[in-house]
């Protein structure tokens, strides 16, 4: 009996050693974190017809990462979008450039970093949303997002985003309204770095006022004087000035209004189009192939002129047949981005591929041919005046 | 018979087709995408011969054992036989009234260690002012007159001030103050690439997507890049290198922030090795050999899936290699990868290949085209990104090159590792 209590005992000890490296183990072993998608967004107080921006970013928590397809859903019943753009999105090249639909309450893209990417702050593109009703708006991440390990393979790895959650205030709510003569549409890009911000004040009312690029900077609690307020000499980027206000007393300070002011002077990165032709597309044809970024407010559109006496026009894509017939030996890219800051490149087309006699000097061909349609009508004249006497 | 009017029209027109025809130059154009032709490189040899046990430093000459000095150089005579240092390479970037230097430290062997560093500044090539600025990598030189080219060279000390190596010689011609930079934008930053890739193998940066610049490295592997004239913002390079049989390496991808009048220097970039396999197949009991490219002279470990490490040593030219005997392999399917030891930082790991022992052997064919290269043109690039995009979403599409995994649909996997490709 006591031997086999004392087997019983060694047994037990040893179910608890065993217990208790198990739990050891799975306490001390490391589990990578989930690859993040968020916003910088918080802290926003939002208002019927008053527009925010959101911008996305991600952190790779230490993984290289290069391919993102990314589709959010969002209260379209309060909620409508009136701008998604790449913005100064990390990613560089696209197969779908930022989209949304109101109607559907989505905003998808599908992006990707050559290279691969590992960061904890990766741009990835940015929106403006317009609430047209009160109530609880939600912003969330659809399950089909996908992001992929720049690892050779395309490892798809396991994306999360905390869904956004916005109380909409009615319009009567609205803070004092603050203008920028300079700067009058917050959701516009401007070249101009000098703001100037006015707002109307309140009776016994005082304010105290902070300019930042930072949307978590709020003003102190020292009272500014009501006066315009002037900005000078502004880096590119995106401000916030934000006022608060209080009656006279010993009250404390309320968030009154915030003003969004958009900064972008430098034009988009320069950049080289390629000229090429693969038998596998445009049946061959040559075609023209560009991309380029821009740091700040994102590129806009790109124009096409082909040829030096072509016109300038708008493009939606980066890859473009080249027409057969040119007048002049330039093919030139202009990228605008979203302040109307611009770049152009341009392509000699004495280096046009799979190029033949006809499409390189078609110009002399023009000439040649003008000049034997004019001989043969004089002749004609001639012949005819013979003829007929005339 | 023609009129005469009709003659003089003809005339007229054979003098204008003439006239044309002689614009007409047929120049002969040609265009090579797919190779490189470098100069070639007259190397005299290195100055030292090294084995896993000991260097044999450079003998001039002598009539005793001991050390002779000037003031610009150092004279070690007879056969010194316990250590060795090889040269560092110093690289000068200009500016406004400075130069800014920035050199990696030097390879040593045995022993010794740098203590700290000298740098000779000189107006007159081979005549140099030393200063000592200790430990570092980097310094910026100021008070220089702007035009005037300036010689510098750095110094390597061991700890007990006893001079170790001279760098090469590099110049700069500093700018005017005040030039350069301007508005809100932030023009005119510069940045820098520094780091150790094969000797003489030809380093390639990518901005972006684009290749930004291309560089040659030394035959230490030494290689330095810069840009100027980038504005403020945030930017995405890669770095990869070409070895002698003209395999690339993986990228190495960086990402750093630019803001007004900062230059900023990346130091320790180490390019990982390349890989090749001379078999995709061997017969089981058969010899694999496993070679690639690397910075010269450094340890290299190779990774059999299942298997022991392997060590090896690069030789002068980067290159290693190990003959793997496969008669105590099971007959499966094996991936192999290797990764170098630079200094005392370890590089990336290379491609990772896969052989498979079995019962007959198959040479690993050249490929035709790289992976993700569509157009087969010997780049990655926004052509091939362009096919891509052109059968986007299509099953088994014209090209099956579109189709990278060989899936039957061009999706984002083919992207993906289309981005992982991408030479620029």
């Amino acid at each position: 009996m006591r031997r086999n209590y004392k087997n019983l005992i060694n047994n037990s000890k040893k179910f608890l050693l065993l217990v208790l490296s198990v739990i050891c183990y799975l306490l001390s072993a490391t589990t990578a974190q989930a690859i993040t998608l968020y916003s910088g967004a918080a802290n926003q107080n939002v208002f019927v017809d008053h527009t925010f921006l959101v911008e996305w970013y991600l952190d790779t928590q230490d993984q290289e990462v290069n391919t993102l397809s990314l589709k959010l859903n969002f209260s379209n019943e309060n909620l409508e979008v009136i701008e998604a753009t790449p913005g100064n999105s990390g990613l560089n090249l696209w197969i779908k450039t930022p989209t949304f639909s109101n109607e559907k309450g989505t905003i998808e893209l599908i992006g990707g970093v050559t290279g691969g990417v590992n960061t904890k702050k990766l741009p990835i593109f940015r929106a403006v949303f317009k609430p047209i009703a009160e109530g609880e708006a939600k912003i969330v991440m659809d399950e089909t997002s996908t992001l992929l390990l720049s690892d050779g393979v395309g490892t798809e790895e396991k994306l999360t985003f905390n869904q956004l959650k916005f109380e909409i205030h009615p319009a009567d709510l609205a803070p004092i309204e603050i203008i920028s003569p300079t700067h009058p549409n917050p959701d516009h890009w401007y070249k101009q770095n000098k703001v100037l911000i006015e707002f109307l004040p309140k009776p016994n009312t005082e304010y105290s006022y902070g300019f930042s690029s930072n949307l978590e900077v709020f003003p102190d609690d020292v009272q500014d004087a009501v006066e315009d307020v002037i900005y000078e000499d502004l880096p590119d980027g995106i401000y916030y000035f934000k006022l608060n206000s209080k009656t006279v007393g010993p009250v404390p300070w309320e968030e009154a209004a915030v003003f969004r002011v958009q900064i972008d002077t430098t034009p988009p990165q320069e950049f080289q189009p390629y000229l090429a032709a693969d038998p596998s597309i445009f049946a061959g044809k040559p075609f023209i192939s560009f991309n380029t970024r821009d740091n700040i407010s994102g590129v806009d559109h790109y124009e096409v002129k082909f040829g030096g006496w072509g016109r300038w026009e708008k493009t939606a894509d980066s890859v473009l047949q080249v027409p057969g017939f040119i007048l002049g030996q330039t093919i030139s890219i202009k990228v605008v981005d979203a302040a109307g800051n611009e770049q152009i490149s341009t392509i000699n087309l004495n280096e046009l591929p799979n190029q033949g006699f006809f499409q390189k000097y078609i110009l002399w061909v023009i000439i040649i041919m003008a000049c034997i349609l004019a001989v043969f009508g004089y002749l004609l004249y001639r012949f005819l005046r013979k003829k007929y006497a005339i | 018979m023609l009129k005469k009017e009709t003659k003089k029209a003809i005339a007229l027109l054979m003098v204008a087709m003439a006239l044309l025809a002689s614009q007409s130059v047929f120049a002969t154009d040609y265009s090579s995408t797919n190779f490189t032709v470098k100069d070639p490189v007259i190397d005299e040899g290195t100055s030292s011969t090294s084995s896993a046990n000991f260097g044999l430093g450079q003998s001039i000459g002598q009539l005793g054992i001991g050390k002779s000095t000037s003031t610009n150089f150092q004279l070690w005579s007879g056969f010194q036989y316990f250590f060795k240092v090889n040269a560092n390479v110093l690289t000068a970037t200009p500016g406004a009234g400075q130069a800014s230097l920035s050199w990696t430290a030097p390879t040593t062997f045995l022993g010794i260690t740098v203590g700290s560093y000298e740098v000779g500044t000189g107006t007159i090539s081979g005549s140099y002012v030393f200063e000592n600025v200790g430990s570092v990598t980097t310094f910026i030189k100021s008070g220089l007159t702007a035009g005037t080219t300036y010689y510098f060279i750095i110094k390597a000390l061991s700890p007990g001030g006893n001079f170790l190596v001279f760098s090469n010689e590099a110049t700069a011609v500093p700018t005017a103050a005040g030039g350069g930079g301007g508005g809100g934008g932030g023009y005119g930053n510069q940045l820098t690439f520094n780091g150790i890739a094969y000797p003489n193998s030809l380093v390639t940066l990518v901005q972006d997507g684009t290749i930004a610049a291309t560089t040659t490295a030394a035959t230490s592997g030494y290689f330095s890049m810069g840009l100027n004239g980038l504005s403020n913002g945030t930017y995405n390079f890669s770095l990869y290198a070409a070895d002698s049989t003209g395999n690339l390496s993986p990228n190495l991808n960086t990402s750093r922030t630019i803001s007004s009048g900062v230059a900023v220097v990346v130091n320790d970039l180490i390019i990982a090795p390349t890989i090749h396999l001379s078999y995709s197949t061997i017969k089981q009991g058969e010899s694999l050999t496993i070679s690639g490219y690397t910075a010269p002279s450094v340890p290299v470990t190779i990774n059999i899936s299942g298997q022991a490490n392997v060590n090896v040593t690069s030789d002068a030219n980067g290159y290693y290699s190990y003959l793997l005997d496969t008669t105590a392999l099971i007959k499966a399917v094996y991936q192999v990868f290797s990764h170098a030891l630079v200094g005392s930082i370890n590089s990336p790991n290379s491609f990772t290949l896969s052989f498979e022992v079995g019962d007959t052997s198959v040479p690993t064919p050249s490929p035709e085209c790289k992976r993700s290269d569509l157009n087969c043109d010997g780049w990655v690039n926004l052509i091939d990104f362009s096919i891509l995009l052109y059968f986007w979403d299509d099953t088994n599409p014209f090209n099956p090159r579109a189709d990278i995994d060989k899936s039957g649909k061009v999706g984002l996997r083919d992207f993906s590792i289309m981005l992982y490709d991408w030479t620029g």
